[in-house]
C-alpha cells in the first residue's frame, strides 16, 4: 500500500500522543512542571496526528461527517474515540490544573475552577483510569482501520492491533520518562519500566515480521480472475492444485499506471525492506534501550533522553513507513504480481 | 448508511462470458463516455494529453494468458488469451460500504446497487483499500470515490428508448459478452445463464459474495496437446519487453523511484 506520509505521521503521532495519555492517566506526573509539558506534549501529539490525517483526504473540508458511521466503520470510530478520548483528558488536565492556577485570577475565574476541582478531585484517579483506558481503545481502533480489511493479508490479523499498542505504549513511557527525568526535582522512576514496555515492543514486532511475513495471501491470480479450474477435465486423477490452470496478466488495461495501482502498488521500501526494518528496530527500541540503561546506571544527564525520545520516533515512522509499502493488495493480482 | 441493508429481493447485476469477450473495450470507452457525460461530476482524466495520462476508470478490461498442466507429460497446454473486463461486482456483503466513515458508500435496499454519494464523500480511499478487486477509483479532479453505478441513471431513465434502458456497457458491447438483468430472481434470463453454463464468483474466498457472475471460457487447447516449455520466452514480461511496448513491471510495481526516493533507494543500497 502507498506509504502516504500524511498517514504515516497520524498513525506515529497519535499513537505516541494517546500512549502518553494511557500513562499520565495512570501515573501523575511529580511536579507542575512535568504535568504541564506532559500535558501539552499529550495533545500536541494527537492534534499533529489527527491533523496529519485529514491531509490526506480529498475532500477535508467535510471530515465531520466521518463521525456518523461510528455502527460499522472502524476509521469512522477512531474519529469519535480520539475527540471523546481527548475530551477525558482535557477535564482529567483541568482537574489537575485548576488548584494551582486558581490564585492567579479574580475571583470570577477561580471560584469556578475551585469548584470543578472539588467536585473532580474525588473522582480524579477514577478519572485518569478511565482516560487511560480510552486513550488504549483509541490506538486500538487506529489499528483496526488496517487490521480489518481482509484484501491486505499482511494487515489482516489479531496481531496488528496488538503491535500498534505494544509501540504506542513504548513511546509514551518513554516520553514520560524523558519529561519527568528532565523537568522534575524528584523524578519518578519510569526508566525500567520504559526498558521493559520497549523490549515488550520489539519481541511483538519482531513476532508480527516472523508470522506476517510468512503469511500467503487467500487469493491468487487463479482467483481472482476465477479461470484457475475451466477446461480442468482432462486431468480428473490429480490433485485440486496440480490440476490448476496458471494465469497470468499479459495485456494491462492501460499503458500507464493507473491510481490503484499508485495506491496499492509500491516497491521502493519492500527492496529495501530487511534494512529498513533493522534501522526501525536500531532507532526505535535499541538507541533508547541503550541510552535508557546508561541514564539509569551512569551519571549521564537526563537531557540524552530528549534526542533519544527523537530518535525513537523515527524509528517508530521508519518502522510504519514498512508496515504500509510491504503490505499488498489483492487488487495487485490483476496487475501481474503473485503474493 | 453504510449498515448493509437486509438482503433485497432484487439484485440487479452483470453477467460477463469469458467465452465470447474479446477484448475490443468498447464497454470500457462507453462506460467512460456515458459517465463522464452524465448527471454527475465528470470523471476526470489528468493530462491526458501529456507524458503521464492518467484517469478514472470504472471498468477496464485485463487480459490473462491461461495455461493448463498437461495431463501426463508435466508440461504445459498451450497457452489460451482470456480478454477480462473488471468493474464493481455489487457485492451482497460489500467491505466497501462498511468501512466507510462518512455513509457516503451505500447498497441501495431495493436493487442491491452498490453507489457513493458524492456530496458526502471526503475522499479518504479506505473503500477503495478494502475492496479486493479494485472497482473503486479515486478521480484525479474531484477528490472523491468513483465505482460502477450499473448506470443507475440509464436503467429506470423512461426519457430514454426501451432497448437504451441498460447500462452502456451491455448495451455497446458488440459481440454480447455481456448481459443485464436480476440475478436475484432464479427464472430471470441472467440467471439461467449462469446456472446452464457454471457462472462463477470473482474471489469467493473473500466472503464479499458479489452479485456479478463471471461465465466460464471454452478451452482452447486440444485433449493431449502440448505447449511444450516456450522458446526461451517463459514469461509474460518478457514477452511484452521483447516487444519494446510497454513494461510491465514497471507498470505493475512503481519501481523506478526519482528524486528523494532515488536517493533514498541509493542510500539503502549502500547498507549491507
Amino acid at each position: 500500500m502507498r506509504p502516504a506520509f500524511s498517514l504515516i505521521v497520524f498513525t506515529c503521532l497519535s499513537g505516541m500522543g494517546f500512549g502518553l495519555a494511557a500513562v499520565v492517566g495512570l501515573v501523575l506526573p511529580s511536579s507542575l512542571l512535568s504535568l504541564t509539558t506532559q500535558a501539552v506534549l499529550c495533545f500536541g501529539l494527537i492534534g499533529v496526528g489527527v491533523a496529519a490525517s485529514t491531509l490526506h483526504l480529498g475532500q477535508p473540508q467535510r471530515a465531520w461527517r466521518a463521525f456518523s458511521q461510528w455502527h460499522t466503520s472502524w476509521l469512522s470510530r477512531e474519529a469519535v474515540l480520539a475527540v471523546f478520548t481527548s475530551g477525558l483528558l482535557a477535564v482529567y488536565f483541568a482537574s489537575h490544573f485548576a488548584p494551582h492556577f486558581a490564585s492567579y485570577f479574580g475571583d470570577w475565574v477561580s471560584r469556578p475552577l475551585a469548584l470543578l476541582s472539588s467536585l473532580l478531585s474525588a473522582g480524579q484517579a477514577w478519572l485518569g483510569w478511565v482516560s487511560a483506558g480510552f486513550a488504549v481503545i483509541t490506538v486500538f481502533a487506529t489499528a483496526m482501520i488496517y487490521a480489518s480489511l481482509k484484501p491486505i493479508a499482511l494487515w489482516h490479523h489479531p496481531l496488528t492491533p496488538v503491535m500498534f499498542l505494544a509501540w504506542a505504549l513504548a513511546g509514551g513511557i518513554l516520553t514520560a520518562t524523558s519529561i519527568e527525568a528532565i523537568l522534575s526535582s524528584t523524578p519518578m522512576d519510569l526508566a525500567p519500566l520504559a526498558i521493559v514496555a520497549l523490549l515488550i515492543a520489539a519481541v511483538v514486532k519482531l513476532l508480527w515480521w516472523h508470522w506476517r511475513r510468512r503469511c500467503v495471501s487467500i487469493s491468487s491470480p487463479e482467483s481472482a480472475t476465477g479461470l484457475g479450474n475451466f477446461g480442468a477435465k482432462q486431468n480428473q486423477n490429480q490433485s485440486q492444485n496440480q490440476n490448476q490452470n496458471q494465469v497470468r496478466l499479459l495485456i494491462p488495461p492501460h499503458s500507464e499506471e493507473n491510481w490503484l495501482q499508485h495506491e496499492m502498488g509500491f516497491i521502493v521500501a519492500r527492496r529495501h525492506a530487511k534494512r529498513l526494518a533493522a534501522i526501525a528496530v536500531l532507532f526505535a527500541i535499541i538507541i533508547p534501550v541503550i541510552a535508557l540503561l546508561l541514564y539509569l546506571t551512569t551519571e549521564t544527564t537526563p537531557l540524552i533522553l530528549i534526542p533519544t525520545t527523537l530518535t525513537h520516533i523515527i524509528g517508530v515512522m521508519i518502522d510504519r513507513w514498512l508496515f504500509f509499502a510491504e503490505a499488498k493488495h489483492s487488487v495487485t493480482l490483476y496487475y501481474g504480481e503473485r503474493h | 448508511m453504510t449498515r448493509l441493508p437486509p438482503p433485497s429481493k432484487k439484485k440487479l447485476g452483470l453477467v460477463i462470458d469469458l467465452d465470447i469477450c474479446v477484448g475490443c473495450h468498447a464497454c470500457v470507452v462507453s462506460c467512460k463516455e456515458w459517465n463522464t457525460g452524465g448527471e454527475g461530476a465528470p470523471l476526470a482524466d489528468s493530462d491526458a494529453y501529456g507524458k503521464k495520462p492518467s484517469g478514472a476508470w470504472l471498468n477496464r478490461v485485463h487480459g490473462f494468458e491461461v495455461t493448463a498442466p498437461h495431463s501426463t507429460s508435466g508440461k504445459t497446454t498451450p497457452a489460451q488469451l482470456v480478454h477480462f473486463p473488471k468493474s464493481c461486482l455489487h457485492c451482497e456483503d460489500a467491505p466497501c460500504v462498511t468501512v466507510c466513515p462518512t455513509g457516503a458508500s451505500y447498497k441501495r435496499a431495493e436493487d442491491g446497487i452498490v453507489l457513493v454519494n458524492e456530496d458526502w464523500c471526503i475522499g479518504c480511499g479506505l473503500c477503495a483499500w478494502a475492496c479486493p478487486y479494485g472497482a473503486r477509483e479515486m478521480d484525479p479532479s474531484a477528490q472523491v470515490m468513483k465505482k460502477c453505478t450499473l448506470c443507475v441513471d440509464r436503467i429506470y431513465n423512461h426519457h430514454l428508448q426501451a432497448e437504451d434502458q441498460l447500462p452502456a456497457c451491455v448495451r455497446s458491447c458488440p459481440t454480447g459478452a455481456r448481459h443485464f438483468g436480476d440475478l436475484g430472481d432464479p427464472d430471470s434470463a441472467v440467471s439461467q445463464l449462469v446456472e446452464a453454463r457454471g457462472g462463477f464468483d470473482l474471489m469467493p474466498e473473500q466472503n464479499t459474495r458479489p452479485v456479478n457472475k463471471y461465465l466460464p471460457p471454452r478451452p482452447r487447447w486440444q485433449e493431449g496437446q502440448e505447449g511444450g516449455d516456450g522458446d526461451g520466452v517463459d514469461n509474460a514480461n518478457e514477452i511484452i519487453a521483447d516487444g519494446g511496448r510497454v513494461d510491465l513491471l514497471r507498470l505493475a510495481q512503481n519501481a523506478t523511484p526519482s528524486g528523494f526516493w532515488q536517493w533514498v533507494d541509493k542510500a539503502l543500497d549502500v547498507l549491507p
